[in-house]
């Protein structure tokens, strides 16, 4: 039998940091094979107490180490076409602020982006879509050049990098794609949104009080502390 | 030496544990979802749109939007659970006749995802289901005025205002607006009637939206009351 090496706490500790950084968990189970000779170390009941100690540390890693994994592990793509969520088994989210009767609560940047991926339709459109579109477009009231304006420039290629941003993050590997995906979500977002400047000023007044008003009605946000 | 270094170990230890637990504490849903309604004189559309705005857990994924519309005589169509932030889809509606019920319609649409770090599928659930009411009303009746056309031909011109949002139908002939019919063949038929298709749409908490659409018109021999 070994000694208990006293540096056993610093590489369990070693080992708890380590998914910080890799994303993996490494545990320190040294502690367990290890006895202690009785005149290095104080002992309760024959029991090293630091081995008692390393031992809890180690217990209390491992629990902090399923946390950690959770959140730092790279999106499982496997266990949701296990685990499909479905409205029967999911856990349902209470409401932060429904926009219907609280639409103050609802930030102005919040209701933009969710306006502008709301209109951002493919390029090639059938005529259905383009009735889809019209049905959309005509609430804004915009003039028609503010409209093509609109339509041409400020939503142009919107829809295909979102729904880019979308797949990557559907098949991202580590937290970084994941991470990628969602700033190209938001920088696409971001753009389009600095690009309303370009209509006229009426149109942005149209525009803004459109989503400010009206739409923010149509917007709920859930949530809450992570249960 | 080795009691020191012990020390530090178990201090760094229980800094890190402090540390993963108010990170645990910071961990929040946020999550929006957008059900935007609309219509023209076909279809109604529901376009879902959606974002993840959590924060402290990078484990979120396989996100599926949702958008519904159901109608009646079980009339239903869903764009499923829609991979990504995006669902939408539309429902063509039955033109209600003169004399008949209102229709209703109802649009929901959630986003559901799996969250690594509780281990679970979470929902937003349907709590913004919106009523959308279809009713075809006569809302006007009108006098004619002959014109001539740009060949000195006679034609029949009736104009008015019964198509406001928002105002309650009357049959004033003063109040009309938003509709002009042209009767290719005089004599003029003493009164054209119009009917208008007002959409409502209803949220959770009461609050209501209109727009109306010049529907159809019939030549009148004899006034007629308005329904």
């Amino acid at each position: 039998m070994r000694s208990c090496p006293a540096i056993l706490p610093s590489l369990l500790a070693a080992a708890v940091f380590t998914p910080l950084k890799a994303g993996t968990v490494v545990l320190g189970f040294e502690g367990f094979a290890c006895a202690v000779p009785q005149q290095q170390c104080p002992t309760e009941r024959g029991v090293c107490m630091r081995f008692k100690a390393v031992l809890l540390f180690t217990v209390l890693a491992v629990m902090c180490s399923f946390t950690l994994n959770a959140q730092m592990a790279p999106m499982n793509h496997a266990q949701p076409a296990m685990t499909m969520p479905t409205s029967s088994d999911a856990t349902q989210l209470p409401v932060l602020a429904d926009g219907s009767v609280h639409p103050e609560l609802i930030p102005d940047d919040v209701a933009y982006r969710q306006f502008l991926q709301g209109m951002a339709f493919p390029a090639n459109l059938s005529a259905a879509q383009v009735a889809h579109r019209n049905a959309k477009l005509k609430r804004l009231k915009l003039t028609q050049a503010d409209s093509d304006l609109l339509v041409n420039v400020v939503l142009a290629g919107l829809r295909e990098t979102l729904d880019a941003a979308t797949v990557l993050l559907h098949t991202a590997l580590t937290p970084d794609d994941a991470a990628t995906a969602k700033a190209n979500r938001l920088n696409a977002l971001t753009a389009a949104q600095a690009n309303l400047s370009k209509l006229s000023t009426a149109g942005q007044t149209a525009v803004d009080a459109w989503v400010k008003g009206e739409f923010k009605k149509r917007i709920i946000i859930y949530g809450g502390p992570m249960m | 030496m080795r009691i020191k270094l012990s020390l530090i170990s178990i201090c760094f230890a229980l800094l890190f544990l402090l540390g993963a637990t108010a990170a645990w504490g910071q961990m929040t849903y946020i999550v929006v979802v957008t059900t935007d309604p609309s219509n023209d004189t076909t279809y109604i559309y529901n376009d879902v749109t959606t974002e993840d705005d959590s924060t402290g857990c990078s484990s979120h994924s396989s996100y599926h939007t949702d958008a519904n519309i159901s109608g009646p005589n079980g009339a239903y169509i869903d764009a499923g659970q829609i991979s990504g932030f995006d669902a939408s889809t539309e429902l063509a509606f039955a033109t209600p006749d003169n004399q008949g019920d209102p229709e209703n319609y109802f649009a929901a649409g959630s986003l559901e995802f799996y969250c690594g770090c509780a281990y679970k599928n979470v929902s937003s659930g349907y709590l913004n289901k919106i009523n959308i009411t279809i009713r075809l009303t006569l809302t006007g009746v009108t006098t004619p005025q002959v014109m001539y056309d740009s060949d000195g031909d006679p034609y029949c011109h009736y104009t008015g205002n019964g198509c406001t949002p928002g105002t309650t139908p009357t049959c004033k002939t003063s109040l009309f607006s938003a509709y002009s019919v042209i009767y290719l063949t005089p004599p003029c038929p003493t009164f054209a009637s119009v009917s208008c298709l007002y959409v409502t749409m209803t949220w959770p908490n009461g609050n209501k939206d209109s727009a109306c659409y010049a529907w159809s018109w019939a030549p009148q021999t004899t006034y007629v009351n308005c329904n």
